[in-house]
């Protein structure tokens, strides 16, 4: 559960789940939408997988991601969306980021 | 051909077999209670209760239960916003479902409850099928 608040936690990763509840949507797609480099967003992509909110599927050179939240997670995600709640302290930032870029578009 | 990253673990029978050992076992207790120790409609309700938790926690996890996604079979949005009105929809008739028996005169319990839970079942089922709101 710990992981999941921490997802949540970041406004940017709230973002991405809100776009995913209409459905599934390519990693270049979601990336449109925000004003981070590609290794920010996979970093953000690799919190919210470690906690189970969504899953990626693989095809060639894209990565489709897709929501996978509980009904009770999607409640504490409209919870922080409205209250625009820092449910861990310190995580609010930007995750690292990292080496690799996986999920190009 | 589509490659899962993430594949969802195949789920496991122990889960609901201990949920219902232990539903059987509450029922088998509240059953020996009962009437010396504890009153039929106190058993009653703490039965409806269970149940409407139980259902609450299997409905939570509808959305969660995803299959692979295979190209051109499948509109896999209307496949995520199914499931995500099914969870919501039999949760708050869960949820309805345990504060009938909670709270409800005892006499109505029974027709309240199933009246709460069988219209959240009517929603999953009329949304299934193309009759009800599409989001």
């Amino acid at each position: 559960m710990t992981a999941v608040f921490k997802a949540l936690a970041d406004p940017t990763r709230r973002k991405v789940l809100q776009l995913l509840q209409n459905g599934p949507m390519t990693a270049g797609d979601l990336a449109a939408h925000f004003e981070v480099t590609k290794p920010t967003m996979s970093a953000h992509f690799a919190v919210l997988m470690a906690a189970e909110l969504i899953q990626a599927e693989k095809q060639g050179r894209t990565i489709t991601y897709r929501l996978r939240m509980s009904v009770l997670e999607e409640a504490l995600l409209g919870f922080a969306q409205a209250f625009g709640l820092q449910l861990t302290p310190g995580d609010d930032a930007a995750p690292a980021p990292t080496a690799s870029t996986p999920d190009s578009p | 051909m589509m490659t899962d990253t993430a594949q969802p673990s195949r789920p496991s029978l122990v889960v609901p077999l201990v949920t219902a050992a232990a539903l059987i076992t509450l029922s088998l207790l509240l059953r020996a209670l009962t009437p010396e120790h504890l009153d039929p409609d106190h058993a009653r309700r703490i039965l409806g209760v269970a149940m409407g938790a139980l259902v609450v926690f299997y409905s939570n996890a509808i959305p969660k239960a995803l299959t692979p996604m295979m190209p051109g079979r499948r509109d896999h949005a209307a496949d995520q916003a199914h499931r995500r009105f099914a969870g919501w929809s039999l949760v708050l008739g869960g949820l309805g479902f345990a504060a009938v028996w909670a709270v409800a005169p005892i006499a109505h319990a029974t027709v309240l409850s199933v009246a709460v839970l069988g219209t959240a079942l009517a929603a999953v089922i009329a949304r299934v099928v193309g009759i009800g709101p599409k989001r």
